[in-house]
């Protein structure tokens, strides 16, 4: 266990729908998460390219599905509810299904282009993970009451990249670094590879993975600190789940 | 041996990584775990932009990882230096022609030393190189690599757009270009979003307790004797000593080094002589870099007297309570406001840039209210500071433990009451190309500066300004009289310095 699937699921106590879907998604995470981690420390191996580039990117996609429904619970008990009826079909795509594009990153065609206006309707308000409104009233504010907590911490040499957050850029960087990964990784997953110049190496593999799993676990640990967020675990438990996650990451 | 020699063989001990000869590149360099992600990240897909002040060790890493690539069977790295005068005096179109030409030949040079029998053709625009690239990567069946040292000139902002927007342009599948860049660049154009178009990563080793190995190996690989156990008294140990000097120059290699080289003749190292050495860095390396580095800041020149009241207030704020004997020991870090930081972003930029401080955390609470970065003090100058001017055990437990509450600015405070900003001119270029050739005399800013014979022989030539000499072919030196391919050299590395950072 490397802890990864509490620090984005956190614990949820009560029974019920949200519970089984976290507990579903902390399993998946922390066993993709063991297998990227594999192949980001071990020596490479054909199994760690045809596989590493898959590994992390369900690592990704559920952490981002799994933070999302933390933060949004209805759009996790909406789906949740909705793969449990007739109308669900395996073969069909679901127009409401889980999408990258529209709950992770926000559709820049469909969302307001500014954050506080009177024109601004309702389903223009994008609920995605990296959208401007959830920067300025989730991210943001967490962001700060993480680093105030990390001060009353020991030092710890694990603790490097968190020093180097600021709450004025995180998302913004957060953004176009789960793009670009997202994009690498599913070139990996795809091989839509038409030339062997593009072909993927251990270089980019690891680069792909180790960045993964910093870019979720920095989002795990500040979620921690969204006090509407569900599930949530003490600051001092996710902060400890961090740091062991951290050190695994060569 | 003569004089000449030994300061050739004194300055190939300061040289840049970018300057030492590949046959030796491994035996003086060593590199951290972090260094080891970085330079995995310079070889995967994908842009990068790695960010360091002066001396940082950018260039170390990217040549580094052009040569663990060499030794890969499907990507084809090629490393230029954008140190090439006609690119600091251009803009726009112009700047776009030398650009594609510099890179075409470097590419050609590559294939050559890996002899390869393949013609790349001399591209002078961006499509043509663009299609050139495509071409050469699917016929050679590799991924390339572009590692372009030295992208950005701290004293000319207006090429930046332009080299962003060539970057953006050049990467692709096919093509990763990685940049190295100074702290600071802020001009990436309208073209190049630096989030979604480049990862940034930001070299910072001034917490010496987050990589206690680093500094201790790297002394290990290039200083043998201040390794040993014997060397040192029983006060101090070799770790200590590595560990305090890197902490001390706020984890600047070059600094580093340059403090080492100190060390060298001196048979027995206690607290006494790291207490000379700081003083002496603060005297002869830190101050005199503001001069050094002054002319070629092109229209920030006039914030090198802001600059050096500020790193002087800061200091004046830490030493303060100990002068108040409210403390023993300095605090080696301040938390600054962010409008205060806002305000003074510039200078802050070139402290940053020249070693003076370092950014050790982005954002922490003040006690008075609102946010601000903190910053590693160099411990030289702040030492100068200090009432005693002796440096104690404590010091050196406290300043390399990490630990230390740091200092606090506030927004209401007067520390940097006194300190104007000047208005800042129009870019016209850097004025060190202006400049009579006596700048470059040997000095405490040029240590391995001209003699006054050679500046006179120089002169004698019609060669007046610093320019003139740049622009200056080795065939025209050459036909000077007692100027042969020794001089020549060392002329260059003095004319490098002063143009270059």
């Amino acid at each position: 266990m490397s802890g990864i699937g509490s620090l984005v699921c956190g614990y949820a106590e009560n029974d019920g729908i949200a519970k089984v879907a976290l507990d579903q998604l902390s399993s998946s995470i922390e066993n993709f998460a063991s297998r990227a981690l594999k192949f980001l420390n071990e020596e490479f191996t054909d199994e760690a390219l045809s596989f590493g580039p898959f590994c992390a990117r369900v690592l990704l996609e559920n952490s981002c599905a799994a933070l999302l429904g933390r933060l949004d619970s209805f759009r996790m008990l909406y789906l949740s509810e909705f793969q449990s009826q007739p109308e669900y079909e395996h073969g069909k795509r679901a127009q409401s299904a889980f999408s990258w594009t529209g709950d992770v990153i926000p559709d820049n065609n469909k969302c307001a282009k500014t954050l506080w206006s009177l024109d601004n309707d309702l389903p223009r308000i994008s609920r995605a993970l990296f959208s401007k409104h959830f920067e300025h009233i989730y991210w943001k504010p967490a962001i700060e009451r993480m680093l105030d907590f990390v001060t009353t911490c020991s030092p710890n040499s694990a603790l490097q990249e968190i020093l180097e957050i600021d709450a004025e850029t995180f998302i913004d960087k957060g953004r176009g670094k789960a793009i670009q990964i997202y994009s690498t990784l599913s070139k990996g997953v795809h091989w839509e590879f038409f030339t062997s110049a593009l072909l993927f190496d251990e270089e980019t593999v690891k680069s792909a993975i180790r960045d993964t799993c910093l870019l979720i676990s920095q989002l795990g640990l500040i979620s921690h600190f969204i006090p509407t967020a569900y599930a949530s675990l003490e600051p001092t438990r996710a902060m400890e789940e961090y740091i062991s996650f951290r050190k695994l990451m060569l | 041996m003569t004089v000449e020699q030994s300061t050739e063989e004194e300055s190939a001990l300061i040289l840049a990584a970018e300057e030492c000869p590949p046959e030796s590149f491994n035996q003086y360099h060593s590199f951290s775990p972090h260094d080891e992600v970085i330079i995995r990240k310079l070889s995967a897909h994908g842009p990068v932009l790695l960010r360091g002040g002066r001396g940082s060790g950018k260039s170390a890493l990217l040549i580094e990882a052009h040569r663990r690539m060499k030794k890969l069977s499907k990507v084809f790295p090629v490393y230029v230096s954008l140190r090439y005068l006609p690119l600091l005096q251009s803009d726009g179109q112009e700047y776009i022609e030398h650009f594609c030409i510099l890179l075409s030949q470097a590419i050609q040079r590559e294939i050559n030393d890996q002899n390869l029998s393949y013609c790349f053709p001399t591209a002078n625009d961006q499509v043509s190189l663009q299609v050139a690239l495509m071409d050469f990567s699917q016929n050679l069946g590799m991924r390339l690599v572009l590692l372009f040292d030295d992208a950005a000139h701290i004293g000319r902002e207006k090429p930046l757009e332009v080299f962003f927007d060539l970057f953006r342009t050049l990467s692709s599948s096919l093509t990763s270009c990685k940049a190295s860049i100074y702290p600071g660049v802020t001009k990436f154009g309208i073209r190049f979003d630096v989030f979604n178009d480049s990862t940034v990563i930001d070299i910072s080793r001034s917490d010496v307790s987050a990589f206690p190995d680093f500094f201790p190996e790297v002394v290990r690989a290039r200083y043998p004797k201040l390794a040993k156990r014997s060397t040192f008294s029983d006060r101090l140990s070799p770790e200590q000593f590595a560990n305090l000097l890197g902490r001390a120059v706020v984890g600047n290699l070059r600094g580093f080094i340059l403090a080492c080289n100190r060390f060298e003749a001196i048979d027995r190292i206690g607290i006494p002589e790291l207490t000379k050495c700081f003083l002496d860095m603060a005297s002869d390396y830190f101050w005199p870099l503001m001069e050094e580095v002054a002319p070629k800041l092109g229209v920030y020149e006039a914030l090198i007297d802001p600059a050096r009241d500020i790193i002087e207030a800061i200091c004046e704020h830490v030493s303060k309570p100990v002068k108040d004997k409210i403390r023993v020991v300095a605090q080696d870090r301040v938390l600054i406001h962010r409008q205060i930081i806002s305000q003074y972003i510039k200078i802050f930029e070139i402290l940053e840039y020249l070693g003076f401080i370092s950014r050790r955390e982005a954002s922490r609470a003040l006690k008075s209210g609102g946010r601000g970065p903190i910053f590693a003090v160099n411990l030289c100058n702040l030492l100068d500071s200090v009432p005693t001017k002796r440096l104690t055990s404590e010091m050196i437990d406290e300043w390399s433990s990490g630990g230390m509450e740091p200092a606090e600015l506030h927004v209401s405070g007067s520390t940097f009451q006194s300190i104007k900003l000047p208005p800042l001119t129009e870019e016209h270029g850097l004025a060190i190309l202006q400049k009579p050739i006596d700048v470059l005399a040997r000095s405490s800013a040029y240590p391995y500066g001209l003699t006054s014979k050679v500046i006179g022989r120089l002169s004698a030539a019609q060669i007046s300004t610093v320019g003139q000499l740049a622009n200056s072919t080795d065939e025209e030196l050459d036909n000077i009289g007692y100027i042969g391919t020794v001089k020549i050299r060392a002329i260059r590395d003095v004319v490098y310095q002063a143009i270059w950072m």
